[in-house]
């Protein structure tokens, strides 16, 4: 039986001819009777240890997705750190040079302080966010994603770097102009945040569309308008400035929502080279 | 037609980039062969008018060029080292807006620039948008917008850079067989791209020109200074720092180099017959171990 | 040629990104109508008062108003609520409020005006003011005499929007859409690495120019006639047709102090075509710093700088003088029309008064032939670094 079993087991070519020439009626017979009552032994867990054990080298790696979220956004904070350096000096230099005119504004002259921080508060942002994109704009894209640390990390941490820089700003002329308007800063916080969270929304949508010169400038324009809108048509800057707190709150959270969105729309782009290159450039 | 060089210089901010270059050109090929950084694109602009000499003047059958304006351009066909194309236009597209801006009547660029595309074999693709395009097609595509206007001179920077084998041979082909009434100068540091198809070759060096000869000179120039031996490995790094090495070949008895050099190198050397590369080290590899 | 740079320019998607979502804006925007006007009360009342009013009825509408605010006054006093500023009245009431008042504010226009009259002639006999100043009282004399007298009782509230539009969103959006759509057009060829290309071509370096600036005209007409088509279509939908467009251009708001003859439809024809002279001489100022700056950002920002910073100074107030001649013959003002109507202003050219728009427009006439003579001259010049 056994050796029968065997000689089965090393079939080859020239086996299986010599298996037809001898192979009668009978025998095939006696065959399909022993292996219908053929009972395969369960092997016993030495020899499934051992066999995973053999095994285990060629399953691959966890891959490095799974490392848990707050580890991954730690790296992503400790990346910005040298992220700073590469933003552009220009730009953090620039960006606090404005709000300081905005400081001035607001304070020497009759405009509605409120008013000038909500136009100021996405400014740094958008700016930001060509210096973001600095590689894909140089197109330095090939090379960073081949880099440990890959393109769309990157593009996060420095994400990561202008939003915490703008908030930072933000809150700092906040605080400054509290006592000029005399309103409890969390209104004031809400006020600018609602519209700021909504254009950075919009500045990553647009930034995954248009290359850099493009949607910093098209997002800029918008802005200008939406402004311009707002002050003109008094009784929507006046029920905007009214609105309750509660429904502040529902449209942050909705604001949230869709920057939420774009960001993980981003991390897939961004993670392979076709995503970087599908980027809609004009001419 | 004879396109005089007339000891034009150009300085920038920080860098003389050419110097006191004279040279006069007639019909047929030419090569401008010169290390990285040797001022060969910077002659190469001046010649295709899009930036003015600090000095010196450029003729063409002793008329300044920059008095010509567009009568020189108009004869002028010029392909830059890098260039743009316009991604969301089509070849033909692209070669339309370009005969116009060579003033072809639209009659004449519909015609010329099937020809054209015929030229560089990119007939099939002429409906596609430039995006898709490989670097050797776009190259090919440079190349077609130069020779749209049928141009009397045609200077070509670096023009096989990302061609393969095969269109490289095309291209040289091209150039041989359209040379005949026209002068073309092409730059490289390919050298074999030039072997047999330039009339003259002017060799570069630090905005200079160093040499200016035909082929056969210059392999003359270094005949007997081309040297082959068989060395130990060990050998190598020593010969290396005191004689200009060329190709180094392992073979079964140890290593093959190729050496130039003015005197014998070693004893068991045998003198070979030089190639243009033995005169590109010959002359420039000074040159490169400066880089280093 | 011309068609593959139009191609350049129009074959931007960003652009009708921008220009849809502004549109988008002008439609949502609330109209400046007040349901009242709408009413069949409104309409007969307002029929029966409708064209050039009379002492009288000047003085019988005063009279009318007068009865209906003391009705109002003692029905507030009944309620003793504080809140209710306006106590809900019959729509009939509401209507005739808003025709009454209308009319007696019409009364104190032609009173102003009157008055203006006599204060000009007063300044010709020149016994306080000085020859210029004599001078440029005379010449707004005489074009308050030959004006007549202007005002009725008109409903002007489309074509008010109309024209209103011209001053404040045509002007940001043609603006911003001519920034944007036009710094790339030199910039880009050099972004794009095409420019040894180009400029080593016979047409290179002069009838390109040629052909850019004509693709850029070709945006601006079709930008600016998608624009004003648009408005006056959502206007009509707005308050229905444009009614009275032949009354004088003083029957609307923003004119009343306007010294010019003109009926609103002319003034609104004249507007449209001085707009759109500014959005070609804005086109030029954008093509030539695209040519020098060579950077499509660099050009968007620094053309905003150039435009907006006037305006900025005239929105937060700050009015040094000279600042004030800044303001005053800037790009915005130009593009905005509306300043140069609204009122009289001359400047004193040999001791001469001139009217600020004559002086303005000419002004601008000479900045166009400038850019233009510098564009041509900025780019045959330009080498190629790099």
């Amino acid at each position: 039986m056994k050796i029968k079993m065997n000689r089965f087991n090393q079939t080859d070519e020239t086996d299986i001819d010599e298996l037809d020439d001898s192979f009668d009626e009978k025998e095939y017979e006696a065959l399909e009777q022993e292996l219908t009552h053929y009972l395969v032994k369960f092997p016993d867990e030495n020899k499934i240890d051992a066999t995973v054990d053999t095994l285990r080298q060629y399953v691959p790696d966890r891959t490095t997705k799974s490392v848990s979220i707050r580890e991954r956004s730690f790296a992503l904070i400790k990346r910005a750190k040298t992220e700073v350096t590469i933003v552009s000096k220009t730009y953090w230099i620039a960006s606090t040079f404005l709000f300081f005119i905005g400081y001035l504004i607001a304070n020497q002259t009759n405009t509605d302080p409120i008013l000038t921080l909500i136009f100021l508060a996405p400014l740094p942002f958008i700016f930001g966010l060509s210096e973001v994109f600095k590689g894909r704009e140089h197109g330095l894209f090939e090379m960073e994603l081949a880099c440990k640390f890959s393109a769309h990390e990157i593009i996060l941490s420095r994400l990561f770097l202008i939003g915490i820089y703008n908030l930072t700003l933000n809150t700092v002329l906040t605080l400054v102009l509290s006592p000029v308007t005399g309103k409890p800063l969390i209104e004031m916080i809400l006020t600018w945040f609602t519209p700021f969270t909504f254009f950075v929304a919009i500045g990553l949508w647009l930034s995954m569309k248009f290359k850099g010169q493009i949607f910093v400038t098209t997002l800029l324009s918008l802005w200008l308008v939406f402004i311009v809108i707002f002050v003109i048509n008094n009784h929507w800057m006046v029920a905007f400035l009214n609105i309750h707190y509660i429904l502040h709150l529902v449209f942050l959270t909705a604001g949230f929502l869709l920057v939420g969105l774009q960001l993980i729309q981003f991390t897939k782009k961004y993670q392979t080279f076709e995503g970087g290159t599908r980027v809609e450039i004009n001419y | 037609m004879r396109l005089t060089i007339e000891k034009i210089s150009k300085t920038f901010k920080d860098k003389q980039a050419v110097t006191t270059f004279s040279a006069e050109l007639t019909e047929g090929v030419y090569a401008l062969l010169g290390p990285n950084g040797a001022g060969k694109t910077t002659l190469m602009r001046m010649l295709a008018d899009i930036m003015k000499p600090s000095s010196g003047r450029i003729l063409l059958d002793d008329k300044d060029i920059s008095l010509m304006g567009d009568h020189y351009r108009d004869i002028l066909g010029y392909l830059p080292q890098e260039f743009g194309l316009y991604k969301n236009f089509n070849a033909i597209r692209f070669l339309s807006y370009f005969a116009s801006l060579k003033g072809l009547d639209k009659e004449k660029a519909k015609t010329r620039v099937e020809e054209v595309l015929k030229l560089v074999n990119l007939q099939k693709d002429r409906k596609r948008k430039l995006r898709t395009y490989s670097g050797g097609m776009k190259r090919r595509l440079g190349i077609a917008q130069a020779l749209l206007n049928d141009p009397k001179i045609l200077i070509v920077d670096e023009p096989t850079a990302g061609l393969d084998p095969q269109e490289r041979v095309r291209f040289r082909n091209l150039l041989s067989e359209i040379a005949g009434d026209r002068i073309v100068l092409l730059s490289t540091h390919i050298v074999t791209d030039i072997e047999y198809i330039a009339k003259e070759v002017l060799l570069m060096r630090q905005g200079e020109l160093i040499q200016r000869s035909t082929i056969e000179k210059l392999l003359e120039s270094v005949e007997e200074k081309v040297w082959k031996c068989s060395v130990e490995q060990g050998a190598l790094s020593q010969l290396q720092k005191s004689y200009k090495v060329g190709n180094i070949q392992r073979a079964e008895s140890g290593i093959e180099i190729r050496i130039v050099s003015d005197v014998k190198p070693m004893p068991n050397a045998l003198s070979v017959s030089p190639t243009l590369e033995d005169v590109y080290l010959y002359f420039f590899e000074k040159e490169a171990e400066e880089n280093v | 040629m011309y068609k593959q740079e139009c191609y350049k320019i129009f074959t931007r998607k960003s652009l009708y990104f921008a220009f849809l979502l502004f549109v988008l804006f002008m439609v949502i925007l609330p109209g400046g109508s007040t349901p009242i006007i709408q009413t069949d009360e409104y309409q007969t009342l307002y029929e029966e008062w409708r064209g050039p009013l009379s002492r009288t009825e000047i003085d019988l509408a005063n009279q009318k108003l007068e009865e209906l605010q003391n009705r109002i006054d003692q029905e507030m006093e009944q309620t003793e609520d504080l809140e209710v500023v306006f106590p809900p009245q019959s729509i009939e009431e509401q209507a005739a409020f808003r025709v009454y008042s209308s009319v007696a504010s019409i009364g104190r226009y032609i009173d102003s005006f009157q008055q203006r009259k006599e204060d000009l002639q007063e300044a010709t006999r020149g016994s306080t003011t000085t020859a210029y100043e004599s001078e440029e009282a005379r010449l707004e004399l005489n074009m308050l005499n030959e004006l007549g007298q202007p005002f009725g009782f008109y409903n002007t509230t489309a074509w008010g929007n109309t024209v209103d539009f011209i001053n404040v969103f045509a002007f940001i959006i043609l603006t911003i859409l001519i920034v944007l759509g036009l710094s790339p057009v030199f910039a880009d060829e050099h972004s794009q690495k095409s420019i040894s290309l180009i400029r080593s071509t016979k047409h290179g370096k002069r009838k390109i120019v040629t052909t850019k600036i004509l693709a850029s005209c070709t945006y601006i007409v079709s930008l600016f006639v998608t624009l004003h088509i648009i408005n006056v279509a959502l206007e009509v939908r707005k308050f229905g047709a444009l009614m009275d467009g032949t009354v004088p251009l003083q029957n609307l708001f923003l004119f009343i102090q306007s010294p010019f003859s003109l009926t609103i439809w002319q003034y609104y024809a004249i507007a449209l075509g001085i707009q759109f002279f500014a959005s070609l001489v804005i086109g030029l100022l954008v093509l030539f710093l695209s040519i020098v700056t060579r950077n499509g950002m660099l050009t968007f920002f620094i053309s905003g700088a150039v435009i907006g910073t006037p305006f900025l100074f005239r929105q937060l107030g700050i009015d040094q003088p000279f600042i004030q001649y800044v303001t005053q013959f800037s790009y915005a003002e130009l593009m905005r029309v509306k300043g140069l109507f609204d009122q009289f202003v001359a400047f004193p050219l040999f001791d001469q008064p001139v009217l600020y728009p004559v002086l303005l427009i000419s002004t601008f006439l000479l900045v166009a032939i400038l850019t233009m003579y510098l564009i041509y001259h900025q780019y045959k010049n330009q080498q190629i670094m790099n």
